[in-house]
């Protein structure tokens, strides 16, 4: 019964009521315009996306696949790769454009090398950079799944039996573990690609723009004023969704395609002799690591220098007193940001909890892909249906409500493997010692289970800072936060102030991943 | 074997004071559901009809806190983020008595197993032995009316078993507890044994 | 974890006390303003503190475009008190009939240099709806070893391009730099031609732009990155500019030249150089909504803005340095530009699209 309507409760206020809103709100909208139009002004834009979000989707999945295998990446180094978005593209940009630090380390390395690069590859603003972007902070996210649910399958008990038949350690991976895998990786892969079509922050930072992905032209067609392009945006979020499907459909055609390829090779019965190539992927995660570790130092640097041109290596002049002169500005923005990251992950954490709790009592074991809905939609249009219904300034609680609706799903799918693989009965015991439910909960299972709680919650309040959208839409007057205002100073070109709001965005994240680990380290 | 879908019909069972009885038949017949009825953990793939009586009173409506019975198991289930001493206090939290009184209690318990070393010790620095013998001393800290004990002894070796065996009875006839044992191995029982497989119907 | 989220929540409403004020509530005046200029945002950080002895509580907010205001004020669902604009978003608040007169009852017109012809708004009558904040003038930055003398023609530009392929682009239309960078070639490209003070409707504007779209056609190819992409912004194009990346970088800013060098954006060694013979000269301007909550104070603000202390603040090299609209002596500011009339509104929409029917493919 109260199973029952805790499930009914957290359904109606994450899924329902937004999908509803959205519902609704484009049965009224004006599709005003004929479609053909809508569809010459936008095909462009509706093709790169779909090109890059395809792109990057595969690379990310054949990536993962093939790194699951190294070394687990720790929950320490997850915390450094849980760079917000918006610092890890200011940073990286600095980093790789045609003016930055790696062209001018060649450029002082080879002194008969002139100038600084005019290729177009890693251009500050093109679609493969936003591609380069989107892989190097998508692929360890993919990873980390993908190890998680390695770690549930008796892979080593397979391997032992498969060597035995004569497989080589490489063959058995990609016979036997990855058609398993595939399976079990398709939502976090499909999160991937949503998130990759309907991002509007990265590629204002570092997309192209001529054509530009669909989801930036939407989100400035969304500003221009006359009223035939209001007709446009609906046109536009509607070809996002067909963008977004066709996506999900392409890639589990390949998942098939995939699963087909590598049940027939294991059925030849091929086997090459035994050629190891162990400990090379030990070195993994030090890459990540490596890189976030630069685009750090690159954020720290930028946002001390005075002047820094190229083919500087070091910066010319310092501007110490940036960040004092700063500090009034950032501490509101600190402030809203983190009352609002607080709050919506304690209310997602809270729903989520009491979702796996309700579902673990009903011995459902399995990830409901229902509850991730939100995460299947394109956030621009779902975003885009809330705002026409409760205007671009609806104050605290909306923008809360917009943000738990991101955070809760983020939430559940961190918590859910940990929280499943819990014996029940560990409270069974406790309560069979005479504690009530609530107590056993608290005394025995919250303790066991810190620090998978703890991650979730800061993962879901990394989410929350990390959103720009919803802020941007629904309250950017009252609620102005570090990643809008990083966001609005990084288009302005100035890197230096830039940096500034990105590491101290940056820093939230990174202090409460921290926290949550420092809090519930193991014992000695 | 496996067992998809079937019925047991058990007559009524009674077990006294100081008694053991055990529960034995083939795996996934059902064994360990039925502990689990009995301890009070709610069974939704399964439907179970009868009544189960402590003292003459029948516990069946009762959550599990409430039907004051022990359970002791192969997995052990000393909470492993809680010392020896911690464990044992857990148990004894739920009684009345002074702070003083209770550490005394458990400071006795342990010098009688002579494990009063291991008060601040965590569960994983101990044997195997060393935790099953604690586990059962924390199952009787919360004086339940009746105790189970699900496979208690699989996980140990065959020394070690006899040891554990002799430990777990002579502990259950002293503090006269009706007990009930569900093991594959009959040489576990101490007395009647009943085996399900009887009372198996397709 | 209990104790972790406590601290975090402890944190994070005690860390940063929210900014109200003990004595009286401030008015507050929500300044929709462009924000993506560090040197504006502190000049507009000053005002707020100078306008506080006053019970005001100038509070900026940022927008990437201020077209988003203008939108929101078209659909009449907006809280903005002061908004920033020229051009286009007059054009289209004024239509709309969103805009407060204020200019004769702020009696500041006297005070004002008439020779900067604020009177009108891209040839549209200012008609008491907005105040003249600041003067445009359209130019190119370039380093002192890469174009020679103080302008270059649209015939020079294409040669430099084609001698050093790759280094000139300009900011995407509609991007303001980048519309009025087409307009400067059109007006290098048909000597000055009158025709474009007059709306896109009254003349023959397929006939009057085509010698920009062949001449665009013979540029395009010799652009940074083949004219596959264009800078988002003038200020992206300014960092690529500063690193060497590209040869020119456009500014509305007469001034730039210098405060750029001053803030360390740009190397020393940057000058400026007009595209065609002059430079397209505007005014940006200060305008009051309708539906502002805090119409008394808005226009305090704007007298405040409009004040000698504050117009001389704007314009100091150290730090904005937007030139005045008082008719008052600045001696140490680089000269202005030789002045060309801004177009006609109507240009605006029409050039940008169609540029991007021809252009980005």
């Amino acid at each position: 019964m109260i199973s029952r309507m805790v499930r009914v409760a957290i359904a109606l206020l994450w899924l329902i009521l937004p999908l509803g809103v959205v519902l609704w709100q484009s049965t009224t909208a004006s599709f005003e315009g004929a479609l053909s139009d809508a569809f010459r002004a936008l095909s462009g834009s509706a093709w790169l996306t779909f090109a890059v979000t395809l792109i990057t989707s595969l690379i990310v999945l054949f990536g993962a696949l093939g790194l699951a295998r190294g070394k687990r990446l720790s929950a320490t180094w997850t915390s450094f790769i849980a760079v917000p978005h918006v610092a890890f593209a200011i940073g990286l940009l600095w980093l790789v454009s045609p003016s930055g630090w790696l062209v001018r380390i060649v450029d002082a390395l080879l002194p008969m090398w002139q100038g600084p690069l005019q290729s177009s590859w890693l251009s500050s603003k093109s679609a493969f950079t936003l591609m380069v972007a989107l892989v190097l902070k998508e692929l360890p996210f993919l990873i980390l799944m993908a190890q998680a649910n390695v770690q549930q399958m008796p892979v080593l008990r397979w391997q032992q039996q498969a060597q035995a038949l004569g497989y080589s350690r490489r063959r058995f991976w990609w016979l036997i573990v990855v058609p398993a895998l595939l399976r079990r990786i398709r939502l976090p892969l499909y999160i991937i690609a949503i998130y990759t079509v309907s991002v509007v922050d990265i590629p204002l930072l570092v997309g192209p723009n001529a054509p530009a992905l669909l989801a930036q032209a939407v989100f400035e067609l969304n500003w221009q004023f006359n009223s035939n392009t209001q007709g446009l945006v609906h046109w536009g979020s509607l070809l996002l969704v067909l963008v977004a499907i066709v996506t999900l459909v392409v890639l589990r055609v390949v998942e098939w395609v995939l699963q087909r390829w590598l049940s027939s090779l294991a059925a030849s019965g091929k086997r090459t002799p035994v050629a190891q190539t162990t400990g090379k992927r030990a070195g993994l995660p030090w890459f990540w690591a490596g890189l976030a570790v630069i685009i750090f130092i690159s954020l720290l640097l930028q946002s001390v220098q005075q002047s820094w041109f190229y083919p500087s290596l070091w910066p010319q002049g310092w501007q110490w007193s940036r960040w004092l002169a700063e500090w009034p500005y950032i501490a509101p923005l600190l402030y809203n940001t983190w009352i609002l990251a607080v709050l919506s992950a304690t209310l997602a954490w809270l729903s989520a909890v009491a979702l796996l709790e309700v579902q673990a009592q009903r011995q459902q074991h399995q990830l409901h892909v229902g509850w991730l809905a939100m995460l299947m939609v394109p956030q621009l249009v779902l975003v885009l249906g809330w705002q026409q219904t409760i205007g671009p300034d609806s104050g605290l609680i909306g923008l809360l409500w917009s943000h738990t609706v991101f955070c809760f799903p983020y939430a559940y799918l961190t918590l859910h493997g940990a929280y499943h693989a819990y014996p029940r009965r560990w409270l069974w015991q406790a309560r069979s010692l005479g504690y009530g439910p609530w107590a056993a909960w608290f005394k025995i299972l919250v303790p066991m289970l810190k620090r998978p709680l703890a991650l979730a919650w800061a993962m879901a309040f990394s989410i929350s800072v990390a959103q720009y959208l919803p802020t941007q839409w629904l309250a950017p007057v009252t609620h102005p936060t570090l990643t809008t205002e990083a966001v609005s100073i990084a288009s302005g070109g100035d890197w230096r102030l830039g940096s500034v709001y990105a590491l101290a965005q940056w820093a939230s994240v990174w202090i409460v991943f921290m926290l949550a680990l420092w809090g519930t380290r193991a014992r000695n | 074997m496996v067992f998809k879908y079937h019925q047991l019909v058990i007559p009524s069972l009674t077990v006294s004071a100081g008694e053991v009885l055990t529960l034995t038949g083939a795996s996934g017949i059902g064994k360990s559901s039925l502990l689990q009825w009995i301890l009070g953990v709610p069974q939704p793939d399964i439907t179970i009809e009868g009544q189960i009586k402590l003292n003459g009173e029948d516990v069946g409506a009762l959550p599990i806190e409430r039907r004051q019975i022990g359970l002791v198991t192969q997995q052990v289930d000393l909470f492993p983020h809680m010392t020896v001493e911690q464990n044992l206090l857990f148990a004894l939290a739920a009684k009345q008595g002074d702070d003083a009184a209770r550490h005394d209690w458990v400071k006795q318990e342990l010098d009688s197993v002579a494990l009063a070393d291991y008060a601040t010790a965590y569960p994983t620095e101990l044997s195997g032995g060393q935790a099953a013998r604690i586990a059962l001393l924390r199952s009787l800290a919360s004086a339940p009316k009746s105790i189970l004990l699900d496979e208690p002894f699989s996980a140990l070796d065959v020394k070690l078993r006899k040891t554990i065996r002799d430990f777990t009875w002579t502990t259950l006839t002293a503090a006269s507890m009706p007990a009930i044992l569900v093991t594959h191995d009959v040489q576990d029982a101490p007395g009647n044994i009943v085996n399900l497989e009887d009372y198996y119907y397709d | 974890m209990k104790y972790v989220f406590l601290l975090l929540t402890a944190i994070s409403i005690m860390g940063f006390p929210t900014n109200s004020s003990a004595q009286g509530k401030p008015k507050p005046v929500y300044f929709y303003a462009w924000g993506g200029n560090p040197a504006v945002n502190d000049y507009i950080r000053w005002a707020a503190k100078e306008l506080r002895p006053q019970g005001i509580q100038l509070q900026h907010v940022k927008v990437a475009d201020i077209a988003e205001v203008v939108k929101q004020l078209v659909d009449g669902q907006s809280n903005a008190d002061l908004i920033w604009i020229n051009g286009e978003n007059f054009h289209a608040l004024k239509q709309a009939d969103r805009l407060m007169p204020i200019l004769t009852e702020l009696n500041i017109k006297e005070r004002l240099n008439d020779q900067l012809s604020w009177q009108s708004d891209f040839g549209e009558p200012v008609a008491d709806l907005e105040v003249p904040w600041g003067v445009g003038q359209f130019y190119l930055l370039t380093c002192n070893t890469c174009v020679a003398g103080d302008h270059i023609s649209a015939a020079e530009l294409l040669e430099y391009a084609a001698e050093h392929p790759g280094r000139i682009t300009y900011p995407k239309p509609p991007e303001f730099h980048g519309t009025t960078f087409l307009k400067s070639l059109l007006l290098s490209l048909s000597e000055q031609d009158e025709a474009f003070l007059k709306p896109v409707d009254a003349v023959d504007a397929e006939k009057l732009t085509a010698p920009l779209w062949t001449y665009l056609d013979e540029l395009q190819p010799l652009l940074w990155q083949g004219g596959e992409n264009y800078p988002s912004s003038a200020a992206q194009q300014l960092n690529w500019f500063a690193n060497k990346q590209l040869d020119v970088a456009p500014s509305f800013n007469p001034n730039e030249v210098k405060t750029l060098v001053n803030q360390g954006r740009v190397p020393a060694g940057t000058k400026r150089i007009t595209l065609g013979d002059a430079a397209i000269t505007n005014s940006h301007y200060l305008a009051i909504p309708k539906s502002s909550g805090h119409p008394q104070a808005a226009k305090q603000v704007i007298t405040f803005f409009l004040s000698e202390a504050a117009q001389r603040k704007k314009a100091d090299l150290s730090g904005w340095g937007d030139p005045t609209v008082l008719d008052i002596a600045l001696p140490d500011t680089p000269a202005m530009l030789p002045v060309a009339a801004e177009f006609h509104v109507s240009w605006q929409a029409y050039l940008e699209q169609q540029w991007q029917q021809r252009y980005p493919r």
